[in-house]
């Protein structure tokens, strides 16, 4: 390259001003025209060595609410605004992004690295066919023998924030596992799938409180309140906690220093969820409901960032093993996507609040 | 541990609760807004919504469905509203900000819509009867101001009014005796506005857009019910002067002076800090 005599501070901002550049032709682009960075690749993989990528973790408290629906095309999505994209399968035991993606189970998986068989998550790339989107499947070995193999999952995040990546989608398992959790909070934004149903509707507040709990245990506050924390995570505790506001007035008691602490905590966080399976208008306005519930119960602001209808093209993709996109690139629900990524990434007002 | 209402409590003291927040809209909803919001409000804390379900009980729903209708009668009621905004803080219409509504439309061409026969369209007086109408049938047209004064910046929003009402005047029917009582005005109130206003046929909008003051504003002036609106004199005096050099009231400095002191003495607005 030309920039090598540069000073490095120079070639810092050259490599920067060709970031805007690169990122201005790409949103002056149609989303679906991909791979207009082909051409740039060597820019971008030194302009990425710069800039941390942005983790996206998507949950779902729930079983098969489309947590890897979303995940795989918001990744496709991503790609095709020319950004470098890493899907990363983390749904051990209940593995099948790749699937959702239309790719081939490749010989090593996450569990590989996890268990430490593989140096490098490089190793685990898969590609696909987005030539901007790169792939780590799920483990195909069975959950208790990931169980024993956990002990580089806590710095499996602190790793993927050093990959070349500008953007990596996590698809998260159903429940609220310690890791589960860990993943969500760990994330740089957390997106929760639900279903206008009482069972997803259930398991999606679960989650929240979990997430809200382990959220507060985080705050820097003493451990006396962390001790009441801890204990409030149990619905039948001995102090009598049932809901964040009887937690928050514990608090205050305690400790009104630490209360202030839990509430910046709180109102910093703002995760986001999208209703998935609508079939009508009060099926949508759910979401803005749920927005409401949380703020009330939790103190929290949830960001409504768009819906998926309930449409015949999810299963006719998923029997073709294929993306909805790639498989139904005019659908309604590609155009869902295409809304939902540009609401993430702040180009479009979501529907709540 | 009593119980605790998960609603009132806690996490929601983050963002002081108020009725924009119970509706989750904001300050500056418009009624249509409030209108929508209020059927979700009430949708998603009915008994047995699916949004609260597993999270609230039918007790805190009631609980919270009080707060929505408590919410819903305040702010849908456009003076309750006034009154509210202004005990919160939510000051959507304070002095400054109707200032600056003037000066834009200063810049703006006119949004007037055109009040010629606008009482037969929209006939906007048909409830009150006034003699003035029926007792003569001579045409008159308002909007002879007095001779434009050298230009300066701090009476820009008078000159609006001016250029407005020159070249778009008001119809209506003159009657020679009221006529006389407003060329002869030495004291104005609140009422004989109001009947000066209704007399020319101009409806509280077509003044709120000549003057570019709020409708609420111009209502309550009309009703001397100004302690929630103007926290200094001078607001009120600028605005009555512009209010009767619309109307065609001589002497609008004067009496806009008198009336804005009279109501200061009389413990309706309170007396300036400055």
């Amino acid at each position: 390259m030309t920039n090598n005599s540069v000073a490095s501070s120079e070639k810092t901002s050259l490599v920067e001003s060709q970031w805007e550049e690169r990122d201005h032709a790409s949103s002056s682009d149609p989303v679906l025209s991909s791979s207009t960075t082909s051409t740039t690749g060597p820019q971008i993989r030194e302009i990425s060595l710069i800039k941390e990528p942005k983790i996206w973790a998507i949950a779902g408290g729930k079983g098969g609410v489309g947590k890897s629906l979303i995940c795989a095309n918001i990744a496709i999505m991503f790609a095709r605004m020319g950004r470098k994209v890493l899907a990363v399968d983390l749904d051990l035991g209940g593995a099948n992004l790749h699937t959702c993606l239309g790719v081939e189970a490749g010989k090593l998986s996450i569990g590989d690295w996890l268990s430490g068989r593989t140096k490098e998550l490089s190793e685990l790339f898969l590609h696909t066919r987005e030539p901007n989107l790169k792939l780590v499947t799920g483990s195909a070995d069975p959950l208790n023998v990931i169980k024993k193999m956990d002990r580089r999952e806590s710095v499996l995040i602190q790793e993927l924030r050093k990959l070349p990546f500008d953007d990596i989608v996590i698809d998260l398992g159903a429940g609220t596992q310690d890791s589960t959790i860990e993943f969500f909070l760990g994330a740089d934004e957390g997106i929760l799938s639900i279903l206008p149903e009482p069972t997803s509707v259930e398991n999606a507040y679960r989650f929240i409180r979990t997430i809200f709990l382990s959220r507060l245990r985080r705050a820097d506050v003493p451990e006396g309140v962390k001790e009441i924390i801890d204990t409030s995570f149990d619905q039948k505790n001995f102090l009598g906690i049932r809901t964040p506001a009887d937690l928050m007035a514990v608090v205050e008691r305690l400790d009104p220093a630490a209360l202030e602490v839990l509430q910046k905590s709180v109102a910093k966080y703002h995760p986001n969820i999208i209703v998935n399976q609508v079939r009508s208008q009060v099926d949508i306005d759910i979401g803005k409901s749920i927005c409401s519930v949380c703020r009330r119960y939790f103190g929290l602001t949830v960001n409504y960032v768009g819906y998926l209808e309930y449409d015949n093209s999810v299963w006719k993709a998923v029997r073709s093993k294929n993306a909805v996109i790639h498989e139904f690139p005019t659908s309604i629900l590609t155009s869902r996507f295409e809304r939902i990524t540009r609401t993430l990434l702040g180009e479009v007002k979501g529907l709540f609040p | 541990m009593t119980p605790s209402d998960p609603v009132n409590n806690g996490p929601s003291r983050l963002g002081m609760p108020n009725h924009y927040l119970t509706l989750d809209i904001l300050p500056g909803a418009s009624q249509n807004e409030i209108h929508h919001a209020y059927k979700r409000a009430k949708m998603t804390y009915s008994a047995g919504s699916l949004a609260s379900y597993s999270l609230l009980e039918d007790e805190n729903n009631e609980n919270i469905v009080r707060e929505i209708e408590e919410a819903y009668e305040t702010l849908s009621n456009p003076s309750h509203r006034r009154e509210y905004d202004l005990k919160m803080g939510f000051n959507t219409w304070t002095e400054e900000q109707s200032a600056k509504e003037v000066a834009r439309g200063y810049a703006r061409p006119s949004v007037a819509s055109s009040s010629e026969d606008g009482g037969e369209e929209e006939d906007p007086f048909s409830e009150i009867k006034y003699e003035a109408a029926s007792t003569s049938m001579a045409v008159k047209t308002v909007g002879a101001l007095s001779p434009s004064k050298p230009a300066d910046p701090r009476r820009s929003h008078v000159r609006v009014v001016k250029a407005e009402t020159d070249d778009d005047d008001f119809r209506f029917v003159a009657n020679p005796d009221f006529e006389a009582k407003i060329q002869t005005c030495t004291q104005l109130d609140g009422a004989f506005l109001r009947a000066v206003r209704i007399y020319k046929q101009i409806s509280l909008e077509q003044l709120s857009a000549r003057s570019k003051i709020s409708p609420s504003k111009l209502s309550a002036i009309e009703e001397e019910d100004l302690a929630a609106l103007y926290s200094q004199v001078v607001y009120l005096r600028g605005h009555v002067a512009i209010i009767c050099r619309v109307l065609s009231i001589p002497n609008p400095e004067e009496l806009s002076r008198k009336f804005a002191d009279r109501m200061r003495d009389e413990g309706k607005i309170p007396r300036s800090t400055l």
